[in-house]
């Protein structure tokens, strides 16, 4: 779950890898005290934000040689898919509520409360998801 | 077309390493004995500053000429083979306090902080400013300290926020580093944390305690966020407040910082966590069950924009009240307070509908969507046996 959610911001999977390692890390070395395990599963998915975020835009500002991000080019998957990609560049706060809908199955309710919102913010950004989506995507074609 | 099958089996193409999971487990687990053996230095959480820890073990071994009986925060720097951050320490930006508590054995001195870019040699980015800290302990019958006896893993030399939990502002969530020595019997402590001068409007402690990551059975927070040791905790401590500059203070990076961490709830209350990192399982999907939210029975009634404008002025004094008892970050205030003047003029412009819904409880909602008489049947209302759903999926373009 942490995986796929970590993948609608950043393009690599080793990227992605590396936020949810370091939630986990963060987990083990804080201990937060959770109320239970609803409480526990709502931090590792922001967290898991988070640490995307960071790691997306430390890639961001860092400036790769020629020759290493010629190499990177050449990893990346080549075939990634349109609507893949207009998901990662949809802004993150519409990104992540459009994932935990579609692929997690969540309801809006459940997802406010996840994401500590009110449930009109996350309706709102929902929609607006969709609208920016579907204008990329028809852009695309 | 965007639907959720489509969206699923998008997302289902995407392929991690096979050997994720057993790597990460490893490295929870690695973390976990390096923090048990680990007994010269100690770094708390970030992976970014491993690298150095042997060069701080090597500067371990070098040789203190000056043989007094307390060292200077700068004598401590100078050990470190740290000449720029000695300086700092003689300068006038460094905080000297020489305040001591005793408590069980020991008396421990926060001896001094100076917050700083480039210090020192081993942090690779010179234009992020660090806080640096020392403290000495030493034990109050005169004999010379172990080093083992306050390992550097079973004590914690930590700031604390006050307004902030405990969990969220500490070693483990500023990215610190501690090493210490002991010289002619008093053990030195240097920290080296992430700067604290943006929290200089709170109360600011220096902690120093039996124990690792705060917890409610060391600390208790009041009402007005300030933070004490725990009546019944009995292992060694002594609190210090940092008198910072409050010129240097930062309100909008500490909410920030604070709300990155994820970490700003607290309970005095100890309760046996029910959340256990092992349950989880990597890289699967959760179930999907609901592609539409229904309000709980009750009237549904559209909003004009004028009714949504006096929602949204209600909505805001109540968000504001949330800021003001530290329920609800200034950060998140400001995206939300955004986010309804943006619905208002979509409101008004007629690209976006509102909906307040009174549960049978007497609690209200308001919902915004795309208005479906703009975009044709991408969201949809419709009256059920639960009361209203919004249908926001499997729309066909």
């Amino acid at each position: 779950m942490l995986l796929k959610l970590a993948s609608t911001r950043l393009t690599a999977a080793a990227d992605a890898e590396d936020a949810v390692q370091e939630t986990f890390l963060r987990l083990v070395s804080c201990r937060p005290l959770f109320r239970d395990a609803e409480h526990e599963k709502a931090w590792l998915i922001r967290t898991t934000l988070h640490r995307a975020s960071d790691i997306r835009r430390q890639a961001g500002r860092a400036a790769l040689p020629i020759e290493e991000a010629a190499l990177e080019n050449e990893a990346a998957p080549q075939t990634e898919s349109d609507l893949l990609s207009a998901v990662r560049a949809l802004p993150e706060n519409y990104s992540a509520v459009i994932h935990l809908h579609y692929y997690e199955g969540y309801s809006i309710k459940e997802i406010a409360k996840l994401l500590r919102l009110p449930a009109a913010t996350v309706g709102t950004r929902l929609s607006r998801g969709r609208d920016r989506l579907r204008q990329m995507l028809k852009e695309e074609a | 077309m965007l639907n959720k099958k489509t969206y699923r089996e998008t997302i289902d193409q995407l392929s991690f390493s096979a050997d994720f999971e057993e790597r990460t487990m490893q490295l929870l687990r690695q973390r976990t004995r390096e923090a048990e053996k680990e007994n010269t230095t100690m770094k708390f959480y970030s992976l970014r500053k491993l690298a150095i820890t042997a060069a701080v073990v090597a500067a371990l071994a070098l040789s203190v000429s000056a043989a007094l009986y307390f060292l200077s925060p700068a004598d401590v720097a100078d050990h470190y083979d740290q000449p720029l951050l000695a300086e700092a320490f003689q300068s006038e930006k460094a905080i000297l306090l020489d305040e001591t508590v005793q408590t069980g054995d020991y008396d421990v001195t926060l001896a001094g902080l100076v917050s700083g870019a480039g210090l020192t040699s081993w942090e690779a980015n010179v234009d992020t400013s660090h806080t640096y800290a020392v403290l000495m302990v030493r034990r109050t019958d005169g004999q010379s300290i172990d080093k083992e006896e306050l390992g550097i893993t079973e004590y914690t030399a930590t700031p604390l926020v006050g307004g902030y939990s405990p969990q969220a502002v500490n070693n483990w969530t500023l990215g610190a580093f501690a090493t210490n020595f002991v010289q002619d019997g008093v053990l030195y402590y240097l920290l080296d944390t992430a700067d604290l001068s943006i929290f200089a409007n709170h109360t600011v402690y220096f902690a120093f305690y039996e124990g690792s990551a705060p917890n409610n059975a060391i600390f208790q927070v009041a009402e007005d966020g300030s933070i004490a040791f725990a009546e019944d905790f009995d292992g060694v401590q002594a609190l210090f407040v940092l008198p910072l500059d409050k010129s240097l203070a930062d309100d909008a990076a500490a909410d920030a910082f604070v709300e990155s961490t994820e970490l700003n709830f607290w309970s005095n209350e100890r309760t046996e966590p029910e959340g256990n990192v092992g349950s989880y399982t990597f890289g699967e999907g959760g179930d999907s069950a609901s592609y539409s939210f229904s309000t709980a029975s009750g009237e549904w009634k559209q909003l004009t924009p004028e009714e949504y404008e006096a929602y949204i002025a209600e909505e805001t004094e109540r968000l504001r009240a949330q800021v003001e008892d530290g329920v609800l970050s200034q950060a998140s205030f400001a995206i939300t307070v955004g986010e309804m003047e943006e619905n208002l003029a979509g409101l008004k412009a007629g690209s976006l509908i509102a909906a307040m819904v009174t549960a049978e409880d007497g609690s209200q909602t308001v919902f915004v969507g795309t208005n479906p008489d703009v975009i044709p049947a991408d969201v949809q209302y419709q009256e059920t046996k639960d009361g209203i759903s919004m249908v926001i999926d499997d729309v066909k373009d």
